[in-house]
């Protein structure tokens, strides 16, 4: 967001807030910018009241000591930056963060935006020659993606249970030992938890911008004789590039902040192995109700996105 | 990459082609028959995929708990007024976008998708602090409105990308003989958008459903639970149990009779998509 208002474009959005108060004031038609920009009215107020007012709020909480409980409990006193000092003091937060760039790669990366790519490939192939199966792991891909967060860490904890779990029965009916998935590799278990339900905002996409491509190109192409990297690299890379630094983008920003099926699934494992930076802030704020270290973090989070944000808008281009 | 081969598609090809989709299908579509397996099975026999002899005991203990249909009623409640609620401002403000053309239009775009990348994460301490404040906890106002806000940025932003498939020809004749932009925005909306609208709907029933976070800040009255707040605390208990894969079971049903409602309309819209450029 810091990126936006510090945009070149910022002082159009104002201009166009000058010409609808203008328009109001002298009982002339408004210009048809400023009603079109009208409908987004209450959209905008609803945003701003629980995105923009929380996230100042953060900001301006994460300089007390408030608690809910204890000494500090309600206590709004101005200790400047003291909750970050402590942040930064504390060894297991840059063990958090580091379990959060795996997860981010794991998740985002590797899982989400790789796994996404590689089904819109399959499925538009599978299109393309006519299999039948392709609307089906269309829709398998799609359902997963509609799975409530807390849902999807279920399933998977019933899946790699160790006593009762699918992987482990599976595994012991062609002999092999079982494994405590969960206990042993919780950040390898939250990843393919977490990438079974990103897949699908990935897989749309990429599908969308490869079935734009018109039949007729890639036949042009091959009659041509063009080697199939060569079609790749000519016909299929350029329809996809535009979206994927965008599709990196949201999944890269949606997984920094993704805990749920974390918690579900391992809590943050037995010995913090997968504790990610959201959800430590969940944990401080919500378990042990530190409310402004709880927000310090929050804002922690916020910058990141932001980094994330201003990197995509450097390399990528914006959806028009 | 491999689309060249257009449809002479050898038979290896092909067999490998099926080969990776029924992968594709068993992997993602697998897990959910596995929680609907474990649903139905009785305790003792353990979970499985397939129970011989379906068994309702689980769903006797979920409903013998007197919480579930007073949260299934929540649920319900919340989530129809937010669909009403978000589908309507996220077609109307989608309609706006689509159609206003000034310089500043990418930056609302981008901010939109921004917004909705934002992580609960960022907002969920400050918000459960603010709304104590505000007086918005414990009841289905804050409740409504806050899910309404959470879900605004990606709807308005999938309706105005459903906006940009009307030609403008349509519409901009009502506004510039001064009707209206309500006008104006009524009459594409009806005939035009509605597999949009719909679609819309349909996900904002699904977010607003699903949602637990906004739950367990805004709400701390028992009365007031949902459904999705009820299975997540009998998770945080037990979460591999079978009476919580009989729970799931409930609270994805709603979830997946509207993908069902929508599988078809979405598949029928990408199929024009295809058929526009083939």
């Amino acid at each position: 967001m810091l990126a936006l208002t510090n945009s070149p474009q910022r002082h159009d959005l104002l201009s166009a807030n000058e010409s609808l108060y203008r328009g109001t004031l002298d009982g002339f038609v408004l210009s048809r910018t400023s009603r079109y920009l009208a409908t987004l009215i209450p959209a905008a107020i609803l945003i701003a009241i629980f995105f923009i007012a929380p996230a100042v709020w953060a900001i301006a909480i994460s300089t007390t000591p408030l608690t809910l409980l204890g000494a500090t409990a309600g206590s709004t006193e101005f200790i400047g930056l003291d909750n970050y000092r402590t942040l930064l003091d504390d060894p297991d937060f840059l063990k958090y963060v580091r379990n959060t760039i795996v997860f981010t790669l794991g998740a985002a990366v590797i899982g989400a935006t790789g796994g996404g790519l590689a089904c819109a490939f399959l499925i538009d192939h599978a299109q393309r020659t006519g299999n039948r199966l392709a609307g089906t792991a269309f829709a398998a891909i799609l359902l997963a993606g509609i799975c409530p967060p807390v849902l999807t860490g279920a399933i998977w904890a019933g899946i790699l249970d160790y006593r009762t779990g699918l992987l482990n029965s599976a595994m012991s009916r062609i002999g092999l030992a079982p494994v405590d998935w969960l206990g042993r590799f919780p950040m390898l278990s939250v990843i393919v938890a977490e990438s079974w339900r990103s897949v699908a905002l990935a897989m749309i996409v990429f599908t969308a911008a490869l079935q734009l491509i018109p039949r007729d190109v890639y036949e042009a192409a091959r009659i041509d004789g063009g080697s199939r990297w060569s079609v790749f690299r000519s016909i299929t890379l350029p329809a996809i590039r535009p979206v994927g630094a965008l599709v990196l983008m949201m999944t890269t920003i949606l997984a920094t902040g993704s805990f749920l099926v974390n918690q579900v699934l391992t809590s943050g494992g037995t010995s913090r192995q997968s504790e990610t930076i959201a959800l430590y802030a969940y944990h401080v704020a919500f378990t042990d109700f530190r409310i402004a270290f709880g927000a310090a973090i929050s804002v922690v989070i916020l910058g990141i996105t932001a980094c994330f944000a201003l990197i995509f808008l450097r390399v990528g281009r914006v959806p028009g | 990459m491999s689309a060249t081969q257009g449809n002479c598609e050898s038979l290896s090809a092909r067999f490998l082609t099926t080969g990776l989709l029924v992968l594709v299908v068993v992997v993602f579509g697998g897990p959910f028959l596995w929680m609907l397996g474990s649903a139905f099975t009785s305790a003792e026999t353990g979970p499985t995929f397939w129970p011989g002899v379906p068994s309702l005991n689980n769903f006797r203990i979920v409903f013998d708990d007197n919480q579930t249909g007073m949260a299934l009623r929540n649920s319900v409640v919340i989530a129809a007024a937010c669909t009403v609620l978000a589908t309507l401002l996220a077609s109307l403000g989608g309609y706006g976008l689509s159609r206003v053309m000034f310089p500043g239009k990418n930056v609302i775009v981008f901010g939109l998708l921004l917004l909705y990348a934002i992580p609960t994460a960022v907002t969920m301490v400050a918000l459960f602090d603010l709304a104590s404040r505000l007086a918005l906890v414990n009841t289905y106002r804050g409740l409504i409105l806050a899910q309404t806000a959470m879900s605004l940025p990606f709807l308005t932003w999938l309706m105005k990308s459903f906006y940009d498939k009307v030609p403008r020809t349509l519409d901009e004749a009502v506004t510039v003989d001064g009707r209206g932009i309500l006008r104006a925005w009524l009459d594409v909306l009806t005939p035009v958008a509605k597999p949009g609208l719909a679609i819309t709907a349909g996900l904002a029933f699904v977010l607003a459903w699903s949602e637990v976070l906004l739950t367990i800040i805004l709400v701390s009255d028992p009365a007031k639970t949902t459904i999705a707040r009820l299975f997540f605390v009998n998770v945080e208990q037990a979460a591999g149990s079978q009476v919580v894969a009989a729970l799931g079971v409930l609270y994805l049903a709603p979830v997946l009779v509207v993908f069902l409602m929508l599988r078809g309309l979405i598949s029928r819209h990408l199929a024009r998509l295809r058929g526009s450029t083939a």
